[in-house]
């Protein structure tokens, strides 16, 4: 199963980073004069559900197929997405 | 009793009830040929027995075990819809290792059809190529009843050919309801076949009955 969900995340990893990026740099120019990476940690809890949405819902729907037929599904899947970036912006944060 | 049997299925858009009170079965060794108007209802049906849709009503049960999700479909019922399913950005071989048992995995491997292939990501193969990997996948899949949507469509006469061999070849212990507007191919291979009309499904003997149920036109090429 891990390997299945790390298949589905694969594709998620540069998106997601790019958006929480962009988050991080909105934040430290823009809006809450946040320090750059703690805006990106931050970053991170917002982009990986968004990316996933943008990526998956609206520009591949149909690879959920491939997923499903491995007994994969939705909730599972935005569950991982979930948690794998709540981990990766907690760490970001505590090592900022 | 190994048998896949779909009862009380039920499914309205907003106002409209686009399948009533849907029920059948198949057993390992048929090949059901699914046929209907564009938007009777066929590939609905096909994802609400999968578990992929849901539906206002429905009862799947998998050779004595009651089916609702695509969880519970693992290793039951496969479904192979209309429009590629492969993930983009991964190669084929490693969609295969995850897809099948090591059994599967070599035999798939070793395929004239897929070897060739194993390197190369999904989007750097033609719709034809991609569309008998897709099925291979499918079939190599330890489930016992594959729900196959549009198995043809876009794929030139030599794969389609093919492809009716790997799915004659398969139906010896697994059940396959096929979907397809190519009626001919699906005519020849399958073993039973049904109209979905206005919410209903019906059994179809002889190809007048098509003509009949307004799915076929009464003056054929």
């Amino acid at each position: 199963m891990l390997l299945l969900i790390s298949a589905f995340q694969q594709k998620l990893i540069l998106p997601t980073f790019c958006v929480a990026l962009a988050i991080g740099i909105a934040g430290y120019f823009m809006v809450w004069s946040t320090p750059l990476v703690q805006g990106t940690g931050f970053g991170y809890f917002l982009a990986g559900p968004l990316t996933h949405y943008f990526i998956y819902e609206l520009r591949n729907e149909n690879e959920y197929f491939f997923y499903f037929n491995l007994g994969l599904n939705k909730i599972t899947l935005y569950a991982s997405t979930a948690i794998l970036n709540l981990i990766l912006g907690t760490l970001i944060l505590f090592y900022a | 009793m190994r048998e896949l049997h779909v009862d009380s299925v039920c499914k309205s858009f907003g106002n409209t009830s686009l399948l009533s009170d849907i029920y059948f079965s198949c057993r390992p060794g048929e090949i059901i040929g699914l046929f209907g108007r564009n938007g009777s209802g066929k590939s609905t049906l096909l994802k609400i027995i999968f578990g992929s849709l849901p539906a206002e009503s429905k009862f799947v049960r998998v050779n004595g075990t009651i089916v609702s999700t695509v969880s519970e479909s693992k290793k039951k019922i496969s479904y192979l819809p209309q429009n590629s399913f492969l993930p983009s950005h991964l190669k084929i071989k490693r969609m295969i290792d995850l897809f099948c048992e090591p059994d599967g995995m070599k035999l798939l491997e070793s395929n004239h059809h897929v070897k060739p292939f194993l390197h190369r990501k999904s989007n750097e193969l033609s719709g034809g190529e991609r569309r008998i990997i897709e099925i291979l996948l499918i079939l190599s899949s330890s489930a016992e009843y594959l729900l196959i949507d549009e198995p043809f469509n876009g794929v030139e006469p030599l794969y389609q050919e093919e492809i009716k061999k790997i799915i004659r070849q398969h139906s010896r212990d697994k059940g396959f309801i096929i979907t397809d507007h190519h009626y001919r191919s699906v005519i020849e291979i399958a073993t039973k076949v049904m109209l979905l009309q206005d919410g209903s499904l019906k059994e179809i003997k002889a190809q007048d009955e098509l003509i009949k149920g307004q799915y076929l036109p009464e003056a054929l090429p």
